[in-house]
């Protein structure tokens, strides 16, 4: 018989599938609503206490799902990593849904609101799948629901824009998993297997082998490359702009925060369970993946600083985080691995935070999305403006603020014995000037909104003055929350970087 | 602003007051779908305005290297296959003992004597579930984007759906309909016979329920929605729907409680080949039946006429 706390992950996966599926019955949107962040705050709940247990005893453990063992039946296999990743990903949905309301009640209809919270309920219980899967099949399947409920919450709001942001990223989407599929079917008629333990010893026979070199390279490479397709590297990032800048802004803070973030920690988890980072470095992915995280630092932040447009500034700066995360992953060492993953924690609250005050100062300035009439707005909004400054200084890199550890942190990866010269000067070079672009359109957009001295103008001269807009409860609670968590996570993060190095090993 | 130097024109950039410095080029915008005279102006107008000023050189170069990234990929594709192992040898990899539990145990163990069944529905039961789930997803995902409202629909559509609903059903075909009254019956009983014998013969829910998808759009095609909805309306598909997909999740749920805890599964196996046995399957089977069938008809007719 085994701890009761080990059914928690298969009970999270399912209670959110159940939810979605009985929300259909549910035709009220309020109700759906309730029951969506109620179920998220116990699946919060349950994947903590699989954290703590996990975390304290330095322990991971595997879950048959079904009375058949491994090879033959699915498994998903649980440690402080995943437990934490998954827990994260319940809170920012929440925080993401509540701090969005407004918005939501604006851009989706009513009629078709309880099928919002079906999507990202399936969302929740596939990001959760995507976390605690030990096999690379039950991978894909959960990608195929990631990917389709993730299209819907872009379409919700049914404009134009969105529409063609959406077919765009379908297009893409699509393309990332046909390229993983491929990746797992090579892989599979070359060593027979599909779960993760079983593939690492077949993958340890073989990796010498010249005859089966060539195509373990070619499932390493597709592998990657479909995963970055889905999670948006540089230049297979052009989806993610349209998508993210157009969508509803709790569907942008959600798809920025945790969407994004499931594909790379089952990359993550492939890189460390099938192959070790030694292997993906020594067929070349790992630098595949670090120059590429390196391009995309610094591309991202240039075109977010040519954006005026405050949604999709920020979705550019999205691209430019990403990238930190796989030059952190292209490090191929644990200590870049365990960066890697604090970048995935404190970019997963810190964008949400963006995004929803982001949301909270367009309403407040009559919707306009342009940065130019946002002038003010955080005078309007104090609770937004606060949010987006926060948010915004940790993305620059502020001291006390998350932004700030995980470049402390994977530039003190990159610095680390055994690390080639040329990587360590690349990232570091990367690190800085891509800190410096952040300054430079994060800071005038801060200044921006809290200017005082002229009154506001929107496009066609109306004034928007102070104390017209009030902001529900529930988005003063949510960003107050990611405030918090981003200093939290500024403050004490020597504890939890032990943590997650510990977890790496455990991977 | 144009006797700005670099170092005002910067001050003012920061300050929010002057106009930014680069307008973004693919920033489409769609005119209001209610203007009468260019109703089909988004799709019309979307490439033209998503041109870049040297558009038709950016296009060329763009079309070279998407096919040389093409012609790259199908090489090492092939590359690839020229090193695989051979098809059908039996020193290949995936010839193993997964495979081989599967065959020589399958039966015994989980009841069916369709050894596909009994590894999609209870050796690999939650992978067929996600599948379950993205057919699901994928028929909720089509009436969020189709269903007729406020936002893609205008009266003058409304008018022409109803138009033509008058003239298909002043104009139904004989021929078509005398056929399919003497040929529904039977496809809906071979769709059963599928769904229910999943487990001794090829088939199962999957197949069985395109099959009753197939006559619920047959059906349609020959009497017109409103002679289907006398017995299948928006109500009852949801019922279905929903029913079918929790009475499979609330049965996996069960079988991988009980055997990952090691508890004793109360459901009985039966004698394999008999049409009551396999525990789990022949329920699940019906469930991913309706299931199917349900999604096809939604397809069907929310792409046709946006409404159930």
């Amino acid at each position: 018989m085994r701890p009761f706390y080990e059914n928690f992950p298969f009970f999270c996966i399912f209670l959110t599938m159940l939810c979605g599926i009985i929300t259909t019955l549910i035709h009220d949107g309020k109700k759906a609503r309730y029951v969506t962040i109620i179920s998220l705050f116990l699946c919060a709940a349950m994947n903590a206490t699989v954290f703590i247990m996990t975390a304290v005893k330095g322990v991971n453990f595997t879950y048959t799902m079904g009375a058949f063992p491994a090879p033959w039946g699915n498994e998903l296999r649980s440690g402080p990593i995943e437990a934490l990743l998954a827990t994260v990903f319940c809170l920012v949905i929440n925080f993401s849904l509540m701090g969005g309301k407004k918005d939501l009640e604006l851009d989706v209809l009513p009629e078709k609101k309880n099928m919002y919270y079906i999507m990202m309920d399936l969302l929740a219980a596939s990001l959760f799948a995507l976390c605690y899967t030990n096999d690379m099949f039950t991978g894909y399947v959960f990608i195929e629901i990631n990917t389709i409920a993730a299209c819907s919450i872009v379409m919700a709001k049914d404009c134009g824009q969105t529409i063609v942001a959406t077919i765009r990223y379908l297009i893409m989407s699509l393309v990332g998993s046909g390229v993983y599929l491929l990746g797992i079917s090579i892989l599979y008629s070359i060593t027979g297997h599909l779960l993760m333990p079983n593939l690492f010893t077949a993958v340890n026979d073989i990796i010498f082998d010249p005859q089966l070199r060539y195509p373990l390279a070619v499932v390493a490479g597709m592998i990657c490359i479909g995963l970055t397709v889905k999670s948006a590297l540089f230049p297979f990032h052009t989806w993610l702009p349209s998508a993210h800048g157009s969508a509803t802004s709790s569907s942008s803070a959600v798809l920025s925060g945790a969407v994004l973030k499931g594909y790379i920690i089952l990359l993550i988890k492939i890189v460390c369970r099938v192959f070790t980072p030694r292997d993906i470095s020594y067929l070349g992915a790992g630098y595949i993946l670090f120059i590429l995280g390196a391009a995309a630092m610094i591309y991202g932040s240039i075109w977010a600083v040519r954006e005026t447009h405050a949604k999709r500034m920020i979705a550019y700066s999205s691209v430019a985080q990403i990238g930190y995360i796989y030059l952190g992953l292209g490090l191929c060492t644990t200590a870049g691995i365990a960066a890697a993953v604090f970048q995935i924690i404190a970019h997963a609250f810190t964008k949400p935070l963006l995004f929803v005050s982001a949301g909270g100062l367009i309403d407040a300035s009559g919707h306009q999305k342009k940065l130019y009439y946002l002038r003010g707005a955080g005078w309007r909004c104090p609770s937004a403006g606060i949010g987006f400054t926060v948010g915004g200084l940790s993305m620059v890199g502020l001291p006390l603020l998350a932004g700030f550890v995980t470049k402390l942190v994977l530039g003190q990866a990159a610095l680390a014995e055994g690390i080639p010269q040329w990587q360590m000067i690349t990232a570091l070079a990367a690190i800085g000037i891509s800190s410096l672009l952040n300054a430079w359109y994060y800071l005038p957009a801060i200044l921006q909104i809290w200017k005082t001295e002229d009154e506001p103008l929107g496009p066609n001269g109306e004034v928007y003055s102070e104390g017209r807009y009030t902001p529900s409860r529930p988005f003063k609670v949510a960003v107050a929350c990611m405030c918090l968590l981003v200093l939290i996570l500024g403050c004490a993060a020597r504890p939890l970087m032990n943590i997650l190095i510990q977890g790496v090993g455990l991977l | 602003m144009k006797t700005d130097n670099w170092f005002q024109r910067l001050v003012r950039w920061t300050n929010g007051d002057s106009k930014p410095l680069h307008e973004p080029q693919a920033h489409v915008e769609f005119p209001k779908k209610e203007t009468p005279e260019a109703p089909e102006a988004p799709f019309e107008k979307g490439p033209s305005l998503l041109k870049s000023s040297a558009g038709e050189i950016t296009n060329f170069s763009l079309m070279v290297v998407s096919m040389f990234c093409c012609g790259v990929l199908i090489l090492v594709l092939l590359l690839t296959v020229a090193y695989l192992p051979r098809f059908g040898s039996s020193y290949n990899a995936p010839v193993n003992e997964v495979s081989q539990r599967y065959v020589e145990q399958g039966v015994q163990e989980v009841g069916a004597t369709n050894l596909v069944t009994n590894i999609i529905l209870v050796y690999r039961g939650f992978d067929t579930y996600g599948e379950s789930c993205v057919l699901f997803l994928g028929a909720t995902a089509v009436i969020m984007l189709m269903a007729i409202d406020r936002n893609n629909t205008t009266k003058k559509d409304l008018e022409e759906l109803e138009e033509t609903e008058k003239m298909e059903s002043k104009n139904r075909n004989q021929i078509i309909r005398h056929v399919t009254m003497i040929l529904m019956p039977i496809i809906f009983l071979y769709g059963l016979y599928i769904l229910c014998n999943g487990h001794l013969s090829p088939g199962g829910g999957f197949a069985g329920g395109s099959i009753l998808g197939g006559a619920l759009i047959l059906c349609e095609t020959a009497f017109g929605v409103k002679k289907v909805h006398s017995f299948f309306n928006h109500k009852v598909y949801h019922i279905i729907k929903v029913g079918a997909l929790i009475l499979y999740a609330v049965l996996i749920c069960y079988t991988i409680f009980v055997g990952a805890n090691g508890l004793e599964n109360i459901i009985p196996l039966g004698k394999p080949g008999s049409i009551l046995s396999a525990g789990i399957i022949l329920p699940i089977n019906v469930a991913v039946g309706l299931e199917v069938a349900c999604t096809m008809y939604a397809f069907y007719i929310y792409f046709g006429k946006g409404n159930l």
